[in-house]
Parts: C-alpha cells; sequence; structure tokens
C-alpha cells in the first residue's frame, strides 16, 4: 500500500501529464531552441516537484508551470547556457514582461479557442489534430502527405491566422467567423 | 500590425511546432519586438494560441478527462484507498509516475527514494509491467504476477551477468546512486547509472566519465553505447578506434578527447576537446576538429554546430590531484584540524566546482594563503537568486556526519565587496531535498558598510528548527582598502552561539538548549540572499572548512596568523 506522499507524487504526475505540453511550449515560445527548451522544461518540473507542497491547489496547474517555467528562462539567460541564436535578451524582457497579463487571461482565450476550432473544415480540424492529438511532427506529416515541409508550414500557418482572428472577434465580442 | 509582420509570426510558430525554426526569420522578429509594441502583442497571442492547441490536444488525447481538478483528484484517491480496486488503480499510477520520471530523465529524487530498488530495477522493463497490470483485476492475483516479474527480473539480471565477458572496470565513482550496483568488473550488459559520477576504464584502455542520469550498454573492450546521459571519454593511442554509439549514430574515435551528451529526444551533443572524432550516421559521415561542436538531431539526419563550452562535462575525477591549496600554510592547518568538509575551491575538484556551479564562477582570487600559489576562491554570481533552485539539491554540500553532531565551527574567508547596502549569505542549512520546510536551522552572515563610520558591520544568526533565533550583536571592523578578505569563524555548541572575525574580534551569545536541534544540520548550502538583487551578497567566498566541534580561540587564532592576507 502506498502512503500519502505517493498520492501526493500520483497527482502530481496526472497533473503533469496533462498540462507538460503547454508548459513547454511557452518555454519553446520564448526559447525557440529545442535542447535548450529542454534543458529548461527539465529544470521546470524538477523545481515543481520539490514544490509541490506549496502550490495552490484551486489555481491552473499550467499557470503555475508557466510561473516556474519564467523564472528559469530567465536563469537559463543570466547563465549564458544559450547554445543556439535565441532571442536577445531585450527582446525576451520585453516578451516576459508583457506576457504576465496575457497568461493570466489563457483560461478565457482557452475557452474561446475550443469555440473556435470547432468552425475550422474538417481537412484543417485534421491536419491540428495530427499535430496536436497524434503528437506527429510537421516533417513527417509532410512526407505522410507527401508535401514539402515548407507548404505545410504555410498551411499551418494560416491555419494559426485564422483561429488567432477567430479567438480575437470571440474575446471582443464580435461574432466570429473562420 | 501589418499582413506580412503577422505572416512572418505564425509562419514562426508554425516552425516552433516543429522545434525547427528559421534563424533568419527569428532575428527578424527580435527586431520586431524591439522596436515594435503591436509586434509583440501579436507574438503573444500566438503563443497563448500555440499553448491552448496543446492543452486541447492533450485533453483530446485522453490524457485526463475535463474538469478534473487537484481536489476532487485527490478525494478520489482517498476514498478508492478504502477499496480493493485501487490495487490495480495505484498499479496504473506507478505506470505513470514511471513514465514522467523519464520524461525528467531520473531526475525526480522524490520518486526514486519513496520506490524500492528492485521496483526501479523492473520498472526500466516497464513495458512487461504495464502489461501484466493492465489485465489484472484481482487483488492477489496482481500480486502473484508483480512477484514473479520481480523474480523474473533477478533471474534474468543474473542470467546475464553470469553469460557475459569483462570488458571494462569502474576505477573511481562520486556520489553514484545505481539501479543495480555493479562490483569493479563491468561486463557487456547494460547500466542504469541514477546519479553521480562514475569513471570507466575499458580493457583496450579508454576512459569514460559517465554523468548521471545516464543509461549506456558496454558492447566491447574498446567500445559502448550511451542511450541517455552525459559521457566523457580519454582515449590513448592504443584504443583508437573507441566507438560510442547512440540511439542514431555512431562517434568514433580518432585519438582524441570528447564528450557526448545524449537527450532524452534522442538528440545528441558531441564535443571535441584534442584530436578528432568522425560521426556517422545513416545517411551521413563528418569530421569533427578539436574546438568544435555539433548537435545530431534526434533523426540522425542533420548535423548542426553548436557552442564549444568545456564546463558542461565532467573531465576529471581525480579529486585528490593539483590541489596546491593544500599545501598552503593555511590549508595544513584546516586538514590537521580533521574537519568534516573542506572546500577551497580549484577548478580540477569537480565535487566542489559541480555542486556550487550555480551559486558563482571559481576564479583566481582568492586570499594568498601565503605559499605563492594562485589561490582559487568561489566569486558569488551578480543578481538575485532564484529560491526555487533554493529547494532543489544541486548546489547543496551534504555532510553525513554532521547531523549527528551538537557542536560546530564552520570557519571561512570572506571579500564581502559592499556597497551601502545590506548582503546576507546563508552558510549552512538543514537538508532540502524533501518536501518539507527548506531553511531551518540555518546560520546565516550578514554584512553592512557603514559609511559614515568607514566600518564593517558583520553580525550572524542561528536559526533554530522551531523558529526562534538567536541573532547575535555585531562586530565592527575598520575598513582597511588593502584588506579585500575577511576571516570568520561561526561556533556553535549546546550552549552558546559566537562569531570571530581576523582571529580575536569576538562576540557570542547563549542559546537556549530546549530551542536547538529539533531537527539536524545536515550541510553547506552557500546561499547569497536578499530582498533584491543589489542586496545580494556579491563578494567570493574561499577556504570553507566545517568542524564538528568547537574550535577554541587559540586554534583560530592560528588559523588567520597562518595567513597575512594581502
Amino acid at each position: 500500500m502506498f502512503d500519502s506522499r505517493d498520492k501526493v507524487n500520483a497527482v502530481f504526475a496526472r497533473l503533469y501529464a496533462k498540462h507538460h505540453k503547454t508548459i513547454y511550449s511557452f518555454i519553446i515560445s520564448l526559447l525557440p531552441s529545442a535542447s535548450d527548451a529542454d534543458d529548461v522544461m527539465q529544470e521546470t518540473i524538477l523545481t515543481m516537484c520539490h514544490k509541490f507542497d506549496e502550490y495552490d491547489h484551486g489555481k491552473n496547474f499550467a499557470a503555475w508551470g508557466v510561473g516556474v517555467a519564467r523564472n528559469k528562462i530567465l536563469k537559463f539567460y543570466e547563465k549564458g547556457q544559450r547554445r543556439k541564436a535565441l532571442f536577445s535578451e531585450e527582446s525576451l524582457r520585453i516578451l516576459l514582461e508583457r506576457s504576465t497579463p496575457v497568461i493570466h487571461h489563457f483560461e478565457e482565450r482557452f475557452l474561446a479557442l475550443e469555440v473556435c476550432l470547432r468552425k475550422l473544415k474538417e481537412p484543417e480540424k485534421n491536419l491540428l489534430k495530427e499535430r496536436f492529438v497524434n503528437n506527429e511532427k510537421i516533417v513527417a506529416i509532410a512526407k505522410q502527405q507527401e508535401k514539402s515541409l515548407d507548404a505545410l508550414y504555410k498551411t499551418y500557418s494560416r491555419i494559426l491566422k485564422k483561429l488567432k482572428l477567430c479567438i480575437q472577434s470571440n474575446l471582443s465580442g464580435k461574432k466570429a467567423t473562420l | 500590425m501589418s499582413d506580412a509582420n503577422d505572416n512572418k509570426i505564425s509562419l514562426f510558430v508554425s516552425q516552433l511546432l516543429d522545434s525547427s525554426v528559421d534563424e533568419k526569420l527569428l532575428l527578424e522578429l527580435d527586431r520586431g519586438i524591439q522596436d515594435d509594441p503591436a509586434f509583440v502583442d501579436t507574438y503573444l497571442d500566438y503563443m497563448i494560441l500555440y499553448m491552448g492547441l496543446e492543452q486541447c490536444g492533450s485533453e483530446l488525447h485522453g490524457e485526463l478527462s475535463d474538469g478534473e481538478d487537484v481536489k476532487s483528484m485527490m478525494s478520489q484517491m482517498i476514498d478508492l484507498d478504502q477499496k480493493e480496486a485501487l490495487e490495480k488503480k495505484e498499479a496504473e499510477l506507478i505506470i505513470r509516475q514511471k513514465e514522467i520520471q523519464a520524461i525528467s530523465q531520473l531526475r525526480l529524487e522524490e520518486y526514486l527514494k519513496q520506490q524500492e530498488l528492485i521496483k526501479n530495477q523492473i520498472g526500466f522493463q516497464g513495458q512487461r509491467i504495464k502489461k501484466a497490470y493492465s489485465f489484472q483485476d484481482q487483488k492477489w492475483l496482481t500480486r502473484i504476477l508483480a512477484a514473479c516479474l520481480v523474480f523474473a527480473g533477478l533471474i534474468w539480471l543474473i542470467f546475464q551477468e553470469s553469460s557475459t565477458v569483462t570488458v571494462a572496470k569502474l576505477t573511481n565513482s562520486y556520489q553514484t546512486k545505481w539501479a543495480f550496483e555493479p562490483d569493479e568488473n563491468l561486463h557487456d550488459i547494460e547500466y542504469y547509472l541514477l546519479s553521480g559520477l562514475a569513471e570507466i576504464e575499458f580493457n583496450d584502455g579508454a576512459k569514460i566519465i559517465l554523468e548521471g542520469p545516464a543509461n549506456f550498454k558496454l558492447e566491447s573492450a574498446n567500445g559502448a553505447t550511451l542511450n541517455l546521459g552525459k559521457l566523457s571519454a580519454r582515449v590513448p593511442e592504443k584504443a583508437i578506434g573507441f566507438t560510442v554509439k547512440t540511439p542514431n549514430a555512431s562517434i568514433v574515435d580518432l585519438g582524441t578527447e570528447f564528450t557526448l551528451h545524449v537527450k532524452k529526444n534522442k538528440s545528441s551533443d558531441v564535443y571535441v576537446f584534442a584530436g578528432e572524432v568522425e560521426i556517422s550516421t545513416e545517411n551521413l559521415s563528418y569530421r569533427v576538429n578539436e574546438g568544435d561542436a555539433k548537435t545530431i538531431s534526434s533523426d540522425g539526419q542533420s548535423l548542426h554546430d553548436i557552442v564549444f563550452d568545456r564546463s558542461l562535462f565532467v573531465s576529471n575525477l581525480n579529486f585528490s590531484s593539483s590541489g596546491q591549496d593544500h599545501t598552503s600554510a593555511y590549508a595544513k592547518m584546516v586538514i590537521d584540524g580533521q574537519p568534516l568538509k573542506y572546500l577551497s575551491f580549484h577548478p580540477d575538484r569537480m565535487d566542489q566546482n559541480r555542486l556550487l556551479s550555480d551559486r558563482g564562477e571559481i576564479k583566481p582570487i582568492g586570499p594568498s594563503l601565503g605559499n605563492n600559489e594562485t589561490n582559487y576562491a568561489l566569486k558569488f554570481k551578480s543578481g538575485l537568486y532564484d529560491d526555487s533552485d533554493y529547494a532543489g539539491q544541486l548546489e547543496f554540500i551534504p555532510i553525513d556526519t554532521l547531523k549527528e553532531t551538537k557542536q560546530l565551527s564552520i570557519v571561512f574567508w570572506i571579500n564581502p565587496n559592499l556597497d551601502t547596502r545590506q548582503h546576507s549569505l546563508t552558510l549552512i542549512d538543514f537538508e532540502h531535498n524533501s518536501l518539507e520546510a527548506i531553511v531551518i536551522p540555518t546560520i546565516g552572515l550578514t554584512m553592512k558598510h557603514l559609511q559614515h563610520e568607514n566600518e564593517i558591520e558583520f553580525s550572524a544568526d542561528f536559526n533554530c528548527s522551531n523558529g526562534a533565533s538567536v541573532g547575535l550583536d555585531v562586530i565592527n571592523m575598520e575598513l582597511d582598502p588593502a584588506v579585500a578578505w575577511y576571516h570568520v569563524v561561526l561556533t556553535v555548541s549546546g550552549h552558546e552561539f559566537s562569531m570571530t572575525i581576523n582571529g580575536n574580534a569576538k562576540i557570542r551569545k547563549s542559546i537556549d538548549r530546549t530551542k536547538i536541534y529539533h531537527r539536524k544540520m545536515n550541510g553547506i548550502v552557500l546561499f547569497p540572499e536578499g530582498i533584491s538583487s543589489e542586496s545580494v551578497a556579491h563578494g567570493a567566498i574561499d577556504e570553507v572548512s566545517i568542524y564538528d566541534r568547537v574550535l577554541s580561540d587559540k586554534e583560530i587564532r592560528q588559523l588567520y596568523l597562518s595567513v597575512r592576507p594581502k
């Protein structure tokens, strides 16, 4: 039989399984290098694990993780550990500063996204499903669908743009169309 | 916001989905972010969209049902605890834990401590267990099956060991934790180094240092496969051709010293310190020369340049060598006093460097120890430290015997490098490798430059485990611009806390015996603290020694007088 610590760990593991991709996407958006983002993600998860007792269970786990990741990214830049060309420190500072209020409204945007996703065309939904549900790399999807990688990036780019506009309309109370 | 810029950002984010960004586009974005607030807003819109899509993806993937929050999960688990069906649920959760462990490269120490060793071992062959559990509902059947698997795992390990040949020897190690502790002779089998550093010498002469967590297989007397982790290799001439395979490449030594880091996404970084190596994948072959570093993509299809950085790897486990500090009169006196721990901060002493690497840099700026040798010290980095790391144990130097002592002395040289603010430093801390309270008991030092008096004010406090604190009155030292380093000795006995600066300025205070040692001190932390980045101690520290006894006034004076600081 397992003690209460095991249970806490199991809860942590389940929450982590649900939210780690969201946290990772935040990291890689600010640290666009897979190897660097992996390192920061590792540090983030380690700290989250250690500090799970301090986590306010009433709050969104992903938002908490993003807060931890934010500090880790800053520290990573301070240490100068970057292996690839990334955003300059000035850009990172601006992004981190401006991202805080946006992150606070993450839930709201997430709900709007769910509405907007339903409005996409089937082929577009399928492409998103391949990448975000089946976790396929776009390079693999391109091979599978016999399309050029550049063309597929552009297709994804168009879908993202559509969703962004829809979310903006939704949040501003306008009728969203796609 | 122009449509062209919007297109650029959306294209960039779509490339991020593959973690493969166009650097030219990145530079354009970087400029845009700095010049145009609307550009920033748009980028953040896309970033949040990306996060939202990942969140939707996870939920649709069925990793958790919607609407489940922590409280409901906790109560659900507590309810289930009383039912026999929990056995199955727990088995599933353990498997989930194992998966998360793999994601974080086995670094979730908390899990490792709580699971039995053998569970860890079989856990690495997790698929077998997963399969077995998923078909069993009955408690007794699950138990029998699990026991069978454990037994089968042991038999497998024994069989594997007995049918193999010795290809290498374990020649040195530092704080290692193995999934299965090997003896000195290493066989052509798979090993799991959970943490620590292990030095292995192959029969043909190549030497490697592995840094846990690492999963590797010794293939022959002149080759190995590294599936995960860091490896540093030194290959003598007789062992040229030494080969390390990764999940998608082979690195063949051509007379050299190189390091390799295989990550969980199966990409690898190769750094060549001397000579050259040949990297071969299914489709390409490439020679990497001395001073170069390459990363091999996770599919083995491409190679990219990366920044060459030797400090990322441990290349020497010879802790006792090149210790010029130990030859100084000061060091001899410290060692003669039989300290529990002595940190003199030399770049070659990896146990100290790596554990404290986050605190700052090892620089040749230490106080002169009277032996005309360059003396290194730990220069604290500037800026506010991330207190979340304080909860980790990476920078914590454990001293096992410290927890048994009722007496303590901590001795060090400090260069306060003060400005007008007060600067603080935590020196000793309770072990914080668990989720328990992490900051008590502590011993801390505070320094302040009193400009009007041209003095430095030293004070120290001892915080007991129940929150009670013993604060010392201050010692003021005249500020002499020619003296950068101060010798500080803090002692704790069952009844007294004291501080001595530069051999004779001493202050002491009684300790209420009932208030201390409810918890035990376990190690050195050296954590500069402050409420702002400016108030964090940003000087340097050197020659830190810890004793499990109270040093006498004579000993303290002799230590100070053995050195005339510049």
